[in-house]
Order: C-alpha cells, then sequence, then structure tokens
C-alpha cells in the first residue's frame, strides 16, 4: 500500500500551527504583542509534554521538533515564555526556525495530497 | 515583491468567491455537515486574504516569506476544496449515496461514537480522508465492489484524531501517545548510539532522526489499521495484502530523505496480525501470513537490515498492543471469530469466497455488492457467523 490511501489530518494539522506561527512571527516582528496568538502558541509548545492530549497539533509538533534536532525542552521553554509574557525580537530567529520546520513538513504533506512526492 | 503577492492574494479572493458562488446548496440531509463544513471553510479564508493584504504586520519589510507560506496554505485550502467537498456537493449521485448509507451502516453497526461522514466516489487515487471536511472519497465504481470495502473502517478512524474535545477518545489518544513515545524515545536513542559510534554520521544516524519526525504519523496510520482489525476483521488485513499486490512499492523500503507519512507496508501488516491473533483469529492470521510471504517472495522483497533496525519485534509488539489497548477503550464493537455484523460478516465472506472459488467470484461479488450497497436495514448488535 505505501503511501497510497492517504488522510488529510496530518496537513490540517500543520497548516494551523504554521498560520499560528507566521502571525506571532510577523506581529513580533512588527514589535506588536498579539497576546492571543502568542498565548495560542505557546499553550500549543507547552502540551508537547503534556500527558493526556486533546487534540493531534501539539503530538504531531512534538515529534516533528524532536527528530528536527535540538532539544525539545527549548521549543517548550520558548512555549512557557510565550505563555507568561509573550517574546521579544531575540526570540525572532527560534521562531523563524519553527516557522521553517513547520513549514517543511505541511509542503511535504501537501504535496503528498496533490500526488506529488513522498 | 510585495505587489506581485498583494496581486497573486486578489487573484486568490477571485477564486475563492467563485467557488463560494459555485457550492450546490444541497437539501439531503446526509450532505448537511459536507455543506455547512465546505461554507464555513471557505468563508473563514475571505477575512484571512484580506488580513495577509491590509494588515501592517504582514505589509512591514521582512514579512514576505511568512506571507508567502501563508498564501500556498491558502493556496492549498482552496485545491482541496475545489477537488473534493465542493465537487463531491456539485456531482452527487447515486453511488455517493450508496456508499454514503453504506458508512451509515457500518457506523451503527459498529457504534463508531462520532457523526457518519459523507463518502463520495471521487478520488482519482485511493481512499482518502478529509476530516477536517468529515469526508471519504473512494474511487468512482467503488460502490460496485467488496474487496476493498474494508478501507473505510480505517479510513473512518482517522476521524477519531481531529475529533476536538470529545472526552469519550480519551483512551485512543492517550494510546496513540503512548505508542508514538516508544517509537520515538525509540529512535532518538538509537540516534544518540549512532552519535556515540565512529561511523560516518551520514550512516544511520540521520535516519534516526527522520524515523523519529515520521513516527506520529506512522502510529496514526497503525492506530487506523488496528481499529479496522478490531471492528472488521481479517478482511481488512486481507484488503491491505491485494491493494499492496496491486499497486504497493518496496513493503520493506524505508524512507532516507524525506518524511513519509505511511509506514512501510510490512510493518502495517506485522501488526494487523498481531491484532487478529490477539482477537482470536489464530488461524486468519496464520494463512494471512504465509500469503503475505508467499507475495512478498514472488516479487524478490524480504526484510532488509534497516527495516530490522526501524522496527524491532518487540518494538512492534508493544506498539500494536498499546494501540489495541485504546481501540478497545473507545467502546466499539469488536469482532471475533463467528460473530460479527452484518457488514462485516458479508466483506469477510467476500474474501473467503474471492479465496476460495477465484473463478466463480465475480458474478457472486456484483449480486452482493448491489445487495448490500442497497440494505438499509442494517442493525448493531445483530451477531451472525459464516
Amino acid at each position: 500500500m505505501g503511501e497510497i490511501g492517504l488522510s488529510a489530518g496530518a496537513y490540517e494539522d500543520l497548516r494551523d500551527i504554521g498560520d499560528l506561527v507566521d502571525e506571532v512571527t510577523c506581529a513580533v516582528r512588527a514589535g506588536e504583542r498579539a497576546a492571543v496568538e502568542s498565548q495560542r502558541l505557546g499553550v500549543l509548545l507547552a502540551k508537547m509534554r503534556g500527558e493526556v492530549p486533546d487534540s493531534m497539533a501539539p503530538l504531531r509538533l512534538g515529534s516533528l521538533l524532536a527528530g528536527a534536532g535540538g532539544a525539545l525542552d527549548e521549543w517548550v521553554a520558548l512555549g512557557e515564555r510565550l505563555r507568561e509574557r509573550g517574546v521579544g525580537a531575540s526570540d525572532l530567529p527560534r521562531l523563524e526556525r519553527l516557522a521553517e520546520v513547520v513549514d517543511q513538513a505541511t509542503r511535504a504533506a501537501a504535496a503528498r495530497l496533490r500526488g506529488r512526492g513522498a | 515583491v510585495k505587489a506581485y503577492l498583494d496581486g497573486t492574494l486578489q487573484e486568490l479572493e477571485a477564486r475563492r468567491e467563485h467557488l463560494l458562488a459555485g457550492v450546490a446548496r444541497r437539501p439531503e440531509p446526509e450532505l448537511r455537515l459536507l455543506l455547512d463544513t465546505t461554507l464555513k471553510h471557505l468563508e473563514a479564508l475571505g477575512p484571512k486574504i484580506a488580513a495577509l493584504r491590509s494588515e501592517p504586520r504582514y505589509r512591514q519589510d521582512g514579512a514576505e516569506a511568512a506571507v508567502l507560506r501563508q498564501l500556498r496554505r491558502i493556496v492549498g485550502d482552496l485545491d482541496h476544496l475545489e477537488a473534493f467537498p465542493v465537487a463531491a456537493l456539485r456531482r452527487w449521485e447515486d453511488a455517493d449515496a450508496r456508499l454514503t448509507r453504506l458508512v451509515s451502516g457500518i457506523i451503527r453497526e459498529i457504534a463508531f461514537p462520532r457523526p457518519a461522514p459523507v463518502a463520495a466516489c471521487l478520488s482519482q487515487d485511493y481512499y482518502a480522508v478529509w476530516p477536517e471536511s468529515h469526508l471519504i472519497v473512494a474511487p468512482l465504481t467503488e460502490s460496485r465492489f467488496l474487496l476493498h470495502v474494508a478501507d473505510l473502517y480505517h479510513e473512518l478512524a482517522h476521524l477519531l484524531f481531529h475529533a476536538k474535545g470529545d472526552t469519550r477518545l480519551a483512551p485512543f489518544l492517550r494510546a496513540y501517545r503512548s505508542a508514538s513515545a516508544m517509537g520515538l524515545a525509540y529512535c532518538l536513542e538509537e540516534r544518540r548510539r549512532e552519535e556515540d559510534s565512529s561511523l560516518p554520521p551520514h550512516s544511520m544516524r540521520d535516519r534516526f532522526g527522520l524515523w523519529a519526525r515520521c513516527f506520529s504519523s506512522w502510529i496514526e496510520e497503525l492506530a487506523c489499521d488496528l481499529f479496522a482489525v478490531f471492528t472488521c476483521g481479517p478482511a481488512f488485513a486481507w484488503a491491505h495484502i491485494h491493494l499492496w499486490t496491486k499497486r504497493g512499492s518496496d513493503p520493506f523500503r524505508l524512507p532516507a530523505v524525506e518524511m513519509r507519512w505511511h509506514p512501510c507496508d510490512a510493518v502495517r501488516l506485522s501488526s494487523m496480525n498481531e491484532a487478529l491473533i490477539s482477537l482470536g483469529f489464530d488461524d486468519d492470521a496464520k494463512g494471512i501470513g504465509a500469503h503475505w510471504r508467499r507475495v512478498t517472495a514472488a516479487a524478490h522483497l524480504q526484510e532488509t537490515p534497516a527495516y530490522r533496525r526501524c522496527f524491532p519485534s518487540d518494538l512492534v509488539r508493544g506498539i500494536a498492543s498499546t494501540l489495541l489497548d485504546g481501540v478497545a477503550g473507545l467502546g466499539v464493537r469488536r469482532v471475533e471469530p463467528g460473530h460479527m455484523g452484518p457488514i462485516a460478516d458479508r466483506l469477510n465472506d467476500a474474501w473467503h469466497r474471492f479465496l476460495q472459488e477465484p473463478d466463480r467470484y465475480a458474478a457472486w461479488e456484483a449480486r452482493a455488492a448491489e445487495e448490500l450497497m442497497a440494505d438499509t436495514s442494517f442493525q448493531a448488535g445483530r451477531a451472525s457467523g459464516r
């Protein structure tokens, strides 16, 4: 069966995560607080370490980031900072990295849905 | 580049408006959920496009990469909406109604804890599911055949992963998390060991990193497979082999560079057989395993060292057992030898007949599929046996 037959669930989760990360990244770059979006992203990152999942998104993201190199704890710490006080310009490189990792996986999932690529 | 991106966003807005205007407002009750979610999705994209065009945070210098990423995701959504939900509503026909009715029958029979999705015969590939749209798509002529219908059970299980806030699903998701953690921990530990070794850095270390990224998706697929075995029985494992025979690639092949969303076929079949044995289908598991070995040998394919590294038997057994417990925790109806609902029984009977009398199967299937798809009387809880 291989890659025959598919679920769009991974694409849908990654798309939503990607949108959220880009919203926060652009807001930080513009010097906006974006409290609601930052809070949502912070909760998502922090939930990667949670015990009982209430949705697939944090699980999928956790697996993606753990395999992408670097310590998952650092991403969870970013989530905590986002939840508690928002992030500043010094966190931009890390947010950009997050956006890239998620975007790469989203594009792979989208290509698969369209019958192209892995 | 800003002006170009702005023009592209205007183009997308025109496409969105055109699609929205073209949604067929069909009256059939079974299409209500699909219609609502499709309209809602298309409507939600409007403000998103407008924001990218007007909000200062997206207009500033340096935001172009983020705008481009979001723009591409909007294109992805429009592609999907156009190809599946909008198309399904526009060209709804008898074959779609038949398959949707069968899915409703399955849901009643197995006590599936979520609403029935629409099943439309418009896939250009194979079965697929779009959880957000609550839509399953199948090949055009699928309502005329039986051997692959068991795949519907697998697709239904995907919906469980994307139902937010339903506490009935907690045992299933908890099992998913545990199984994912097992796979992830194994890959990360192996990657660490490879880092400590004197082998070149490009050897297995990078592959374990890649497999770690794939594992959560692989576990989702395995969980859906085991859900299908738990609720439909051996017919699903046979359908898996049959699909591989007709369309599959090397079942032991693992990704080396890019992510793959499905685990390789060999580990899928291996975990299905673990589940069949747990459910009491020992003889079926034996027959399925032997048949699998014969067809893969005929294609000159066999286990590779990489396959054995990625999927050691203990890991596969542990994952299968954990996931099966999670499926059981859903409270869905399990099949047992001689005791299955009428739809599962018919699908297993189809496989039995196909394997026993392949020459006479087609004529029988034509009648049986017609009866199955036309039958609206399926009731959960009615036991029957072959």
